[in-house]
C-alpha cells in the first residue's frame, strides 16, 4: 500500500502497490498521475491461465464516455427518423403543423444543445498527486497497464 | 474506543470506495439505457413501418412513444453530460433510478396496461440498482417499481375499462394471482440486487487497501 494525497480536494488514502497509472479520488472523481507508477508498476503480475483481470475505473470511464456520445448520437437519429415517420404514418388527433412545429423544435434544440455541448467541452488530463511517503509527481499518463480486462494469456502474447 | 474506530474506518473506506465505483456504475448504467434505447425503440419503428396503414401502432401511439424516447434520451443525454464532467452529487442516483421507473411507467400505459410485457422491464430498472452500491437505492427502485407497476393495474381498471366494468366482467380482469406474483417477483429481484450490495461493501470492508483514508493536512 502506498500513501497519496489528492491535489485537488487534499484527501489522503492509501492505494495498492500495483495502482494503474491514472488514479481516481474517491472524494471529487479527479483522474490523477499515480507517482509511484514508474518505480513500482513496471510489469504485471502473472495470472493463472484463463483469470481475467478487471478493467481499471479511469479506462471504462474513458470508453465510457466515447460509447455514451456515440450512442446518444445514434439514439439522436433514430428519434429523427421516428418523428420523420409521424409524418409518413400521419397522426390522428394531432394537426399536421403542430407535429412539424414539435420537430423542428427538436431538432433546433438538439442541434443548439450539440453546439454548446462541443464548445463547452475541454477534456482535462491528469492532475499529479503527490506521493506521501517518497515518489515525486509523475507525468505518466499512459494506459492502465495493469488493471486490463484482457486474457491473461493474450496478454503474454 | 477502538472498535468505534475502527468502524469509522470501515465505514470511511465503504464510502470512498463506493463513490468510485458508483460513479463508475452510473456510467455504465447509462451507457446501457441509451443502448436499450436505442434497441427498443429501433423495434418499435421497424414493428411500425411493417404494420398496415390503420394499424393502432402507427399514430397517436406512435407520437406517445416517440415523445416518451426523447424525454428518456434527454435525461440520458444530461446524465451523461455530468458523469464525463466527473459531477455526481449523492442525490443522481436516485434521481435517475425514479426517472427510469417514471418512463416505464408511461410506457406501459401507453402500452394498454399490465398485460404489456413491457412490465418486464421493471426488473431491468431494479436491476441497475446494485451498480451504485447503494441500499437506499435498491429499496427505492424495488419500491417504486412495485408502485408503477399497481398504478399501472389501477390506470388499467379504473380509468381504462372503468371500475364497475372491470370488477363485474372476469373476461377483462387480471388475474389476482398474477397481479401477486408480479409484486412478489419485483420485490425478491430487489432482496437479491441488495444482497449483492451487501457482499460487495464486505468485501471492500476486508480489503485493508483505502481504509486509512483521511482528510489532508497542507
Amino acid at each position: 500500500m502506498k500513501p497519496v494525497r489528492c491535489a485537488t480536494c487534499d484527501l489522503q488514502w492509501n492505494i495498492r502497490d500495483d495502482a494503474p497509472s491514472v488514479i481516481t479520488c474517491p472524494r471529487c472523481l479527479a483522474a490523477l498521475n499515480n507517482p509511484y507508477a514508474q518505480t513500482t508498476s513496471t510489469s504485471p503480475p502473472t495470472l493463472p491461465s484463463g483469470t481475467k483481470r478487471v478493467i481499471a475505473v479511469e479506462q471504462q470511464m474513458k470508453r465510457d464516455t466515447r460509447a455514451g456520445m456515440i450512442g446518444i448520437v445514434v439514439v439522436l437519429f433514430i428519434v429523427v427518423f421516428g418523428v420523420l415517420g409521424l409524418f409518413a404514418a400521419g397522426v390522428s388527433g394531432a394537426e399536421s403543423s403542430t407535429v412539424l412545429l414539435i420537430a423542428l423544435g427538436m431538432i433546433v434544440a438538439a442541434s443548439v444543445a450539440a453546439v454548446i455541448f462541443s464548445l463547452k467541452w475541454k477534456r482535462g488530463a491528469p492532475a499529479s498527486v503527490a506521493g506521501i511517503s517518497g515518489g515525486a509527481a509523475s507525468t505518466t499518463t499512459g494506459a492502465a497497464a495493469i488493471l486490463n480486462y484482457q486474457p491473461a494469456h493474450a496478454r503474454s502474447e | 474506543m477502538m472498535a468505534n474506530s475502527t468502524a469509522d474506518l470501515s465505514r470511511d473506506g465503504w464510502d470512498l470506495s463506493r463513490r468510485i465505483e458508483a460513479w463508475a456504475g452510473e456510467m455504465r448504467v447509462n451507457v446501457i439505457r441509451i443502448l436499450a434505447i436505442a434497441i427498443f425503440y429501433s423495434r418499435h419503428l421497424i414493428e411500425m413501418f411493417l404494420s398496415p396503414r390503420d394499424a393502432p401502432i402507427r399514430g397517436m401511439y406512435h407520437l406517445r412513444v416517440t415523445a416518451v424516447i426523447i424525454a428518456w434520451a434527454g435525461v440520458a443525454a444530461t446524465v451523461h453530460i455530468l458523469l464525463s464532467r466527473r459531477i455526481y452529487p449523492p442525490m443522481m442516483k436516485f434521481a435517475t433510478a425514479l426517472l427510469d421507473v417514471l418512463m416505464i411507467t408511461l410506457l406501459c400505459t401507453i402500452a394498454g396496461g399490465p398485460q404489456t410485457p413491457l412490465v418486464l422491464l421493471y426488473f431491468l430498472a431494479i436491476g441497475t440498482a446494485p451498480l451504485r452500491l447503494s441500499l437506499p437505492l435498491v429499496y427505492v427502485t424495488t419500491l417504486a417499481s412495485i408502485v408503477g407497476y399497481l398504478s399501472v393495474l389501477a390506470w388499467y381498471a379504473w380509468h381504462v375499462v372503468g371500475f364497475h366494468t372491470y370488477y363485474a366482467t372476469p373476461s377483462l380482469r387480471i388475474p389476482r394471482s398474477q397481479e401477486i406474483i408480479t409484486v412478489l417477483s419485483l420485490g425478491v429481484a430487489g432482496l437479491l440486487a441488495g444482497q449483492m450490495v451487501r457482499q460487495a461493501r464486505r468485501m471492500v470492508e476486508r480489503c485493508p487497501s483505502i481504509l486509512s483514508a483521511q482528510e489532508g493536512r497542507a
